[in-house]
C-alpha cells in the first residue's frame, strides 16, 4: 500500500495497512532537497523537488505543495520580503484603510506567487500523484484577511468596526475558494487550510463561531463541490474549547491538532466520531521533533499510535510545522514508529 | 476616588474615549498623578490580565484595553517629573528571522503594567543586539520571542552568545511564543517559560525573587 492509498483509506473510513504518517513539513524540506528556503519559496520546480525528495527519503505519505502564509495577501498587494534562507514575511500590509473597495480579486494564474503554488502542485501531481497524497496549501478566511490587513489591525477591526471585518472575511473566503479550485484543477487530492489565528490562544471561541466558522464552512463546502477529497483545517495551540466547531461544524473531513491537545480525547468525542473527521497530530514540534533524538521521537510516536490507532481516523503528524532541523532523521523516526507499532491486523 | 474607578473600568472595557475623559477630569480636579496611574490605569490593566488568565478575555479584548490605557498614560506621563521606580529592567525582542510581534508586545504591556521597565528591541533581532542591550540597560531579565519552528533554534544561539560574552550569570532569560513549551525552554538552557503574557509577569517576579 502506498502513501496515497493509505491516506485515502483513512479519509474514506476504511482500514489502511498501518497508521499513515503525514507530517507538516514545508520549509523543512528545502535543505533536504539542497536548496535555500528563499529559493524553495519562490521557484515551483525547487518547491516540488524538495517536497518530493524529503517525502521519499523519510518515507512519509504525502507532500504539501505551497509555501508560507503570505501568498494570498501578497497577490492582493501586501509587500513581502524574502530572506535568503528563512521564511518570507509581509513587511507592509496592503489594506491600510477601512475601505473594502480598495480590494480587487487577484487572478490565481497571474498574481504574486499563486501561479507558482499551482505549478508546484502540477509538478507534484505529475511526478508522484499516483503514490503520494498531494495536499496543497491555502489559507482560511481569517489568515488570508490578516495578511491583507495586518494581524493587529484585524484584531482591532473585530472590536471597532465588525461590519468591515466581516466584509474583509467575505472577500478572503471568495479568494480562497477561487485559489483552492485552481489547485484542485492542478491535481491536488487535498488542501490544507491554514487558520493559525483562530486558536483560542488568540481569539475567543465566540468570535470564532460567529465570524469565522460560517465562512470556513462556505469555503470547505465549495472545495468539496469542486471535487477535493479532503480538507485539513489547521489551527495552532489548544483548540479543545472549539473542538466541535472546528472538527464538525465547519464540515471539514480532516483537522490538524497541535501538541497541547489530548488527541485521544478529541478522536473519541461522540460528535467527531459520528462525523468521521480524521485528525493529524500531534508530536511536540519543538521539544520532541526539534531538540529530541530519533529514539525519543520513536517512543513518543509509539505512545500516540497506541492511544489513537484504534479510531482508524488517526494520522501521525507533527503538532505544527516541523523545523528544518528536524529533518530527515526525526521525520524518518515517525515512519519507523508506524511500521513497528502502527500496523493494522486485518 | 470615583475618578480612579471610572478610569479603571474604562480600561477594562477598552473604551478609549471614556478613559481619556475620566483621566482628564481627574487631572483637572487636581488628583494625584501617580494615583491616576496606579489606582486607575494600571489597576484596570490588572483586571484585564486577570480576565485574560481566567479565559474571559482574549487577544482582541486585551489589545483594545491596552490602547485605552495608553491613551490615559499619554495625558498623565508628560506631567510627571520624577522617575517612577521600577521592579527591574527587561530587554525584550523577537529573534532573528521572525517578525511576529503581538505576543512580544503583550508581554511588554503586561510587564510594564506590573511595574517593570521594558526595553523593546523589536523583531528580527541579532544575538549581538540582545547582549549589547542587556549590557547598556543593566537589565536583569531578557525575554526572547519566536513564533516559527524555523526561528526557535535561534534562541539557543542567543543564550550561547551570552555564555560566550561571560554575561550569562548576570541575566535571567525567559522564552515564549506559540510553539514553545517548557520542555523546549529547559532543553535550550533558558531560565523561564510562561504559557502567556499574563503568566510571564509571575514568572519574571519569581526569577527575580520578588
Amino acid at each position: 500500500m502506498n502513501g496515497l492509498e493509505r491516506l485515502r483509506k483513512v479519509i474514506n473510513g476504511e482500514t489502511p495497512d498501518r497508521v499513515p504518517v503525514f507530517p507538516l513539513v514545508h520549509f523543512g524540506t528545502a535543505h533536504v532537497g539542497g536548496a535555500k528556503i528563499g529559493q524553495f519559496s519562490t521557484d515551483a520546480a525547487t518547491n516540488a523537488k524538495c517536497l518530493i525528495t524529503a517525502a521519499k527519503e523519510c518515507g512519509y505519505d504525502g507532500v504539501h505543495p505551497g509555501v508560507d502564509v503570505t501568498v494570498e495577501g501578497e497577490a492582493v498587494g501586501s509587500k513581502v520580503e524574502y530572506p535568503e534562507d528563512n521564511i518570507p514575511f509581509v513587511v507592509e500590509n496592503y489594506l491600510d484603510t477601512v475601505d473594502i473597495n480598495k480590494l480587487s480579486m487577484p487572478d490565481p494564474y497571474k498574481d504574486g506567487r499563486m501561479p507558482m503554488v499551482i505549478e508546484s502542485t502540477k509538478i507534484c501531481a505529475r511526478e508522484v500523484g499516483d503514490e503520494l497524497y498531494i495536499c496543497s496549501v491555502i489559507m482560511g478566511p481569517m489568515n488570508c484577511a490578516s495578511q491583507i490587513r495586518g494581524v493587529e489591525r484585524l484584531m482591532f477591526d473585530f472590536m471597532d468596526q465588525p461590519e468591515f471585518a466581516e466584509e474583509l472575511l467575505d472577500f478572503s473566503t471568495d479568494l480562497e475558494i477561487m485559489f483552492g479550485k485552481a489547485l484542485i484543477d492542478a491535481g491536488a487530492h487535498s488542501l490544507i487550510i491554514g487558520e493559525a489565528l483562530c486558536s483560542p490562544a488568540f481569539i475567543s471561541p465566540k468570535l470564532y463561531r460567529d465570524f469565522v466558522v460560517p465562512r470556513q464552512k462556505k469555503l470547505i463546502s465549495a472545495l468539496f463541490d469542486h471535487g477535493v477529497e479532503s480538507t485539513f483545517l489547521h489551527t495552532c495551540a489548544d483548540i479543545s474549547p472549539i473542538a466541535e466547531d472546528y472538527a464538525v461544524h465547519t464540515g471539514t473531513n480532516g483537522v490538524d491538532i497541535d501538541w497541547q491537545v489530548d488527541l485521544k480525547w478529541l478522536l473519541n468525542l461522540p460528535s467527531i466520531k459520528e462525523a468521521g473527521t480524521a485528525a493529524r497530530g500531534n508530536l511536540d514540534p519543538a521539544a520532541t521533533l526539534l531538540t529530541g533524538t530519533p529514539d525519543e521521537v520513536l517512543q513518543e510516536s509509539k505512545a500516540l499510535i497506541e492511544q489513537c490507532m484504534d479510531t482508524k481516523k488517526f494520522i501521525l503528524c507533527s503538532g505544527c510545522d516541523m523545523s528544518p532541523a528536524s529533518l530527515p532523521e526525526n521525520a524518518s523516526a515517525m515512519v519507523e514508529a508506524s511500521k513497528r507499532f502502527g500496523v493494522y491486523e486485518n | 476616588m470615583a475618578d480612579y474607578k471610572e478610569i479603571a473600568e474604562g480600561v477594562v472595557k477598552g473604551d478609549r474615549a471614556a478613559v481619556e475623559k475620566a483621566t482628564q477630569g481627574a487631572m483637572d480636579r487636581g488628583a494625584d498623578l501617580e494615583k491616576i496611574i496606579y489606582d486607575g490605569l494600571i489597576k484596570g490593566m490588572d483586571t484585564v490580565a486577570a480576565k485574560w488568565k481566567a479565559g474571559e478575555f482574549y487577544v482582541p479584548e486585551v489589545l483594545i484595553a491596552s490602547r485605552a490605557m495608553k491613551a490615559g498614560m499619554a495625558l498623565v506621563t508628560p506631567l510627571i517629573e520624577k522617575e517612577i521606580e521600577t521592579k527591574g529592567t527587561m530587554v525584550l525582542g523577537t529573534v532573528k528571522g521572525d517578525i511576529h510581534d503581538i505576543g512580544k508586545n503583550l508581554v511588554s504591556l503586561m510587564l510594564e503594567a506590573a511595574g517593570f521597565k521594558v526595553v523593546d528591541v523589536g523583531t528580527n533581532v541579532d544575538k549581538e543586539v540582545f547582549v549589547k542591550s542587556v549590557q547598556e540597560n543593566s537589565a536583569m531579565l531578557l525575554g526572547l520571542s519566536a513564533l516559527l519552528t524555523t526561528t526557535m533554534p535561534y534562541k539557543k544561539e542567543v543564550i550561547s552568545e551570552f555564555d560566550r560574552s561571560g554575561m550569562r550569570g548576570e541575566v535571567k532569560i525567559m522564552v515564549g511564543g506559540a510553539p514553545v513549551s517548557r520542555k523546549f525552554a529547559d532543553s535550550i538552557g533558558a531560565d523561564g517559560y510562561a504559557d502567556n503574557a499574563a503568566l510571564a509577569v509571575e514568572k519574571a517576579k519569581e526569577l527575580l525573587g520578588i
